[in-house]
């Protein structure tokens, strides 16, 4: 709650307009397009019927979803009943839809605050997918002729699906599959990758557009290993008891879906590259849940050229590139304001400061995406959580370099100070920090650099950036987004390095 | 400081006080002992060298007397007084220093580096005037270089700088560590000629001086009197003359043979030093 309100006041840059007053319903996906579009479903029935709604699409994955969920950062996303039973309740898979669905909406209100709608009317489960040719030639059907032919085969899987226990270790268990190699690819490149035979196996959605575009062959669960998945609405308790309305409205999807249906806008998205907004708003049309003709301004189709797109999105873009430069300039200034004091404080204290510095060095390892997940119970998502995330990623580079820059500053001239009088808190801010700025400025240099790279992982936590086309560019397969997230950051680079270089060269003491 | 008076530039008569004191000071480097037990009185006024060769103690016994090194036993006294009973900060500020290279603030212009020591003692005010009259007192033209960097500097106009940056505030101590070493020989040459009128006139005041040089020529022709340092040992004090005409020990015999300093030069000296 604190880290959402805190969210609120310094989110200025995200606030959507509200028409009504109450805070909006947040609403969220994670970063694959049956999710992007399901939110976007959610978020424009619910305008139809007069709420409010702040979007956060692309949140992480399961873990940083379902976490911002029960933080009460987001108020609903979609989520699959498979994947609540195995994934967040831990259990063994057991009977049919049904009963699943019955386990996960007595469990979840319980353990977790939260509750499941009613599904929404179909099912998408895990679909192995491999080369047709390859399977006719293999004579492979099953996921248990997958397991007789295995040892040969090298597997690109999703990092989600190799870590869950209904994925990879689940498939190996009930199938005796084991693979010649496995490769973690992200979702975007699998397909990709499998098509131009550098994998032969990947793990996709039995409701995947993708998978129509290629050449592929989808094994048949002969032994029912998968659990049912069906989708529904999972939304915060909090939605329930104070805005009963926009419950109602998101249960007029509630068994309105089918799997054909959902294949079909699926393919809409991912296949014939018609924007999210325009799918979803056609699809609720068609479903007589809003009137057609909701006016959306988009003309980028996967026919315009990039040129064309980045122009029609400029917008949106600059935008996007001036909250990229407000996640970068604030947690550097953090950064700073933290790493410098503390190298200097470690130069005083020499046996604590390789310790120290190397435990800083250590949050440089961690996977941006696991420091992003860890912020989420303490700031829940958005603005300040990236901060946070940001400036403990940038801090090494400024502590080592502040630490070496003191410490290393030209010995003579410290020594010759000290013999003419001067006292340890003078040479410090008059010879030493003025000496060491050069070195200390290419440290801030690095960090800088590196955090506007990093910065796009913010994204995943819906604190917006350059990160935002990037990641659904990457769910969506549409190399054009990626470009009109990932140019901008890499130029955005480049400018940030080469005014530090200049700042650096300022700060070089006596030319 | 207490200070007791004394004429100035005494030589060694029995009634000068001692400015400076080692008594049988020890100091170890980890395994090494850079000073096993050395005492030296250093005069009001003289001008002691130290000599020796590169790991001798000649240098950890010049900063035993600023306190940038302690020593593990003996003591150390200034103007009578021990050093551990002393504001060693306050203390430097009253000791004018060269080291080798200059040691110059590259960050500072040269007239920031004049001003260091009157700026420290306070006098904000007069530090602009005691910094041209300092250079001035080397032989630089503040004109032309209080507004230049130290890296624009030659190595002789770095260790002149230098040498106006100890002598600024008046210093009534001058502790220099091989100030020359590092220049080529002639310019070298004019900078030791520089520094004898520099004593000779009187005009920096009455300053008592120490000496750190690895070149007898150097100390011979700067110093009343030379201090050689072997292993951390005291090997012998006494004026030049003495030492080329008594020397004390073999080392100190090579050391006069292998530097050529022959006989010949005692008469020179002494003429010079008016003995």
């Amino acid at each position: 709650m604190i880290g959402r309100s805190l969210l609120f006041a310094l989110s200025l840059a995200a606030v959507s307009e509200q028409p009504r007053a109450g805070p909006p319903v947040v609403v969220a996906s994670k970063p694959f397009g049956e999710s992007y579009l399901l939110a976007e479903m959610f978020a424009q029935l619910l305008e139809a019927r007069g709420i409010a709604v702040d979007r956060r699409p692309g949140l992480g994955a399961t873990e940083l979803a379902f976490r911002a969920l029960r933080a009460g950062s987001i108020d609903v996303y979609p989520e699959y009943t498979g994947t609540g039973l195995l994934v967040l309740l831990g259990e063994r898979p057991s009977g049919d839809e049904k009963a699943v669905f019955d386990r996960v909406a007595q469990e979840f209100p319980r353990r977790f605050g939260v509750r499941w709608l009613p599904p929404l009317g179909f099912e998408n489960t895990y679909a192995i997918a491999v080369r047709k040719r390859m399977a006719d030639s293999l004579g492979m059907q099953t996921l248990s002729d997958l397991a007789r032919h295995a040892g040969t085969l090298r597997a690109g899987l999703t990092p989600d699906f190799i870590g869950r226990s209904d994925g990879l270790p689940g498939l190996s268990s009930a199938y005796g599959i084991r693979f010649r190699d496995v490769r973690a690819l992200l979702p975007a490149v699998k397909y990709r990758a499998l098509d131009a035979g550098d994998v032969d196996v990947v793990d996709g959605y039995s409701t995947d557009g993708l998978i129509a575009r290629y050449h592929f062959r989808v094994l048949v669960d002969d032994r029912k290993f998968f659990p049912p998945y069906e989708a529904a609405a999972l939304v915060s308790a909090r939605l329930g008891t104070e805005n009963p309305a926009a419950v109602a409205a998101l249960t007029e999807l509630s068994g309105r879906i089918d799997v054909v249906r959902m294949r079909a806008l699926n393919q809409r998205v991912e296949v014939d590259g018609v924007p999210i907004p325009r799918v979803a708003s056609e699809a609720l049309a068609e479903l007589g849940l809003i009137r057609g003709g909701v006016p959306i301004a988009y003309n980028a189709e996967r026919a315009a050229s990039f040129a064309s797109y980045i122009s029609s999105s400029a917008s949106r873009l600059t935008s996007l590139t001036v909250r990229h430069l407000l996640l970068v300039g604030v947690s550097l200034a953090v950064a700073i304001l933290v790493a410098v004091p503390l190298g200097l404080i470690l130069e005083r204290h020499a046996r604590a400061a390789e310790p120290v510095i190397r435990g800083v060095g250590v949050l440089q390892t961690l996977p941006g995406i696991a420091l992003l997940a860890f912020m989420i119970p303490l700031f829940g998502i958005g603005l300040v959580p990236a901060l946070v995330a940001l400036a403990l990623y940038s801090l090494y580079p400024i502590v080592r370099n502040t630490f070496t820059g003191v410490r290393d500053a030209d010995p003579k001239a410290v020594d010759a100070a000290r013999a003419l009088g001067m006292t340890d808190g003078q040479i410090l801010r008059q010879v030493r920090l003025p000496l060491a700025a050069p070195v200390i400025m290419a440290g801030i240099r690095t960090a800088a650099v590196i955090d506007v790279g990093t910065a796009t992982l913010a994204a995943f936590i819906g604190a917006g950036g350059l990160g935002e086309p990037i990641v659904s560019g990457l769910a969506l397969s549409d190399t054009r987004m990626i470009l009109s997230g990932a140019i901008p950051a890499a130029l955005l680079a480049l400018v940030v390095d080469v005014t530090l270089a200049g700042v650096e060269h300022f700060v070089h003491p006596g030319r | 400081m207490e200070r007791q008076s004394s004429p100035a530039g005494a030589e060694r008569a029995s009634a000068a006080t001692s400015a400076l004191s080692a008594e049988s000071v020890v100091k170890r480097f980890d395994q090494v002992t850079a000073l096993d037990g050395v005492s030296l009185d250093v005069l009001e006024g003289e001008c002691v060298a130290l000599v020796g060769e590169s790991g001798s103690g000649k240098t950890t016994l010049l900063r035993s007397f600023n306190g940038l090194v302690r020593p593990d036993a003996g003591r150390v006294l200034i103007g009578g007084r021990d050093i551990s009973d002393l504001d060693v900060v306050a203390l430097r500020r009253g000791m004018g220093y060269v080291p080798q290279d200059g040691g110059l603030l590259p960050h500072w212009r040269v007239g920031r580096n004049v001003e260091l020591v009157p700026r420290l003692r306070g006098a904000d005010g007069d530090a602009l005037t005691r910094a041209d009259a300092s250079l001035q007192l080397v032989g630089l033209d503040p004109e032309a270089f209080r507004d230049r960097w130290p890296s624009e500097l030659s190595g002789g106009q770095r260790q002149r700088v230098a040498m106006a940056r100890a002598l600024a505030a008046g210093p009534r101590i001058l502790l220099l560590d091989e100030p020359f070493g590092a220049l080529d020989a002639i310019t070298r040459a004019d900078l030791q000629e520089s520094f004898a009128e520099l004593r000779a006139s009187g005009a920096a005041g009455p300053m008592t001086c120490v000496l750190v040089t690895h070149d007898l020529h150097e100390a011979f022709l700067l110093a009343n009197r030379v201090a050689v340092l072997q292993g951390g040992r005291l090997e012998q004090v006494g004026s030049p003359s003495q030492l080329i005409e008594a020397p004390a020990s073999t080392y100190v015999r090579n050391l006069l043979s292998r530097a050529r300093v022959t006989s010949g030069d005692a008469v020179v000296i002494r003429q010079r030093s008016g003995e």
